[in-house]
């Protein structure tokens, strides 16, 4: 808990922001920008919210980021490979496409997670975003 | 704040160890990808051949063509290369040139066999040639200049395989792939008892003369000069051994 006692209608727009993390996972596998344009819409509505639903959207928002950087060198890797022929199929290449998917599908259960948990009312830290979106959203 | 750095530091670390642990795994092996490569190439390589079959006299110079292959055969044998496929061919053509293909092709002028003062330096060209093919230094040169697409287009003939052949037989591959193509071609000359001198000399020779259509890959090349001393300070560190008098 983070002090403060979330209402019911808090507990769901704050779980939303988990749930719009979710679809932008699923969309945003083949086209990384949705993950940021999606999580971040939803961050920009949530900033008059009280602060349970601002630090959740805040949370839900970093972890997005993180997924933007990692799905987008696997864009641009394959680009190179399909388009510009620097290099061939890696062993490399292979490994950090499979790395990416594993490290989504956790991103997403996850998510589904704190979607599920944060709309009865608990919370939920991620380890590192969480200590992260600490600094960034304030009382 | 230090806590947020040890954990992301600890996140980032723990990502990079799954990607390392993954790297481990033979992928392109388990998913045939090594052999899909190896057939784009046979295939495109075939192609090319093709062209130049059509298009070139293929000498009928027996005496030429044994040396040739004779010197592939040693190279190949002492090397335990056998489980790659080469096809040496020798074309009637006035330029001193000497080129690989994709797939195992390896193409002499019979004026570079006619330059050539002794069968040691042919020998050389042609374990360079062949390096070209081991090192798949090739294909890598052809994926860079023209992608994936073209190179599979390049199996249907015409206009885009004439671009790649061109291509292929008359620039020289950067500065690392020659030089690391003349260490290779040292190794197999000297496993197979074939004084790796023969290839110095020849750059020499290439580097001397001022003839038009020369040899692009040296000809071109800035520095063969200094290639022909890099290869002679390599065989100076190899143990003394006595090589085989090449008279096919
Ligand atoms: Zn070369």
């Amino acid at each position: 808990m983070i002090g403060e006692n979330p209402n019911i209608s808090d507990c769901e727009r704050a779980s939303n922001s988990y749930i719009m993390s979710i679809v932008a996972i699923a969309i945003g596998l083949p086209i990384p920008i949705i993950n940021l344009v999606a999580t971040f819409i939803f961050f920009l509505a949530q900033r008059k919210a009280s602060y349970f639903v601002r630090w959740h959207s805040m949370q839900a928002l970093l972890s997005q980021l993180s997924l933007l950087i990692l799905n987008s060198r696997a864009w641009y890797w394959t680009y190179d490979i399909m388009f510009r022929g620097e290099e061939a199929v890696s062993n490399e290449y292979i490994a950090y496409l499979i790395a990416v998917v594993l490290i989504n599908l956790t991103e997403f259960f996850a998510t589904l997670y704190a979607a599920s948990k944060v709309r009865q009312g608990i919370d939920v830290r991620f380890w590192f975003f969480s200590d992260l979106t600490d600094t960034f959203v304030k009382k | 704040m230090n806590k947020i750095l040890f954990r992301g530091l600890i996140l980032v670390l723990s990502i990079f160890a799954v990607y390392q642990g993954l790297k481990e795994v033979p992928w392109t092996k388990w998913f045939g990808i090594d052999e899909k490569y190896i057939e784009i190439e046979q295939e495109v390589g075939d192609a090319l051949w093709h062209l130049i079959e059509s298009s070139e006299t293929i000498s009928t110079d027996t005496q030429n063509i044994k040396v040739v292959d004779s010197i592939v055969n040693q190279i190949v044998i002492r090397n335990k290369l056998q489980n790659i496929r080469f096809f040496p061919h020798v074309i009637d053509n006035l330029q001193v040139n000497a080129f690989a293909l994709p797939g195992g092709h390896l193409v002499v002028h019979t004026a570079l066999i006619e330059k050539v003062e002794t069968q040691e330096q042919l020998a050389g060209v042609i374990a360079h040639e062949l390096s070209h093919i081991t090192e798949r230094h090739i294909s890598k040169k052809l994926l860079k200049e023209f992608g994936v697409a073209i190179l599979t287009g390049a199996t249907g003939g015409g206009e885009g395989a004439r671009k790649v052949l061109t291509f292929i037989s008359s620039r020289a591959y950067d500065r690392t792939l020659e030089s690391e193509a003349d260490m290779q071609a040292i190794e197999f000359l000297y496993n197979a008892q074939i004084n790796p001198l023969g290839l110095a000399q020849f750059m020499e020779i290439m580097s001397e003369s001022d003839l038009p259509n020369e040899l692009d890959w040296i000809s071109t090349h800035p520095s063969s000069e200094e290639r022909a001393q890099n290869i002679k300070n390599r065989v100076d560190e190899l143990p003394i051994k006595v090589y085989k008098d090449l008279n096919i």
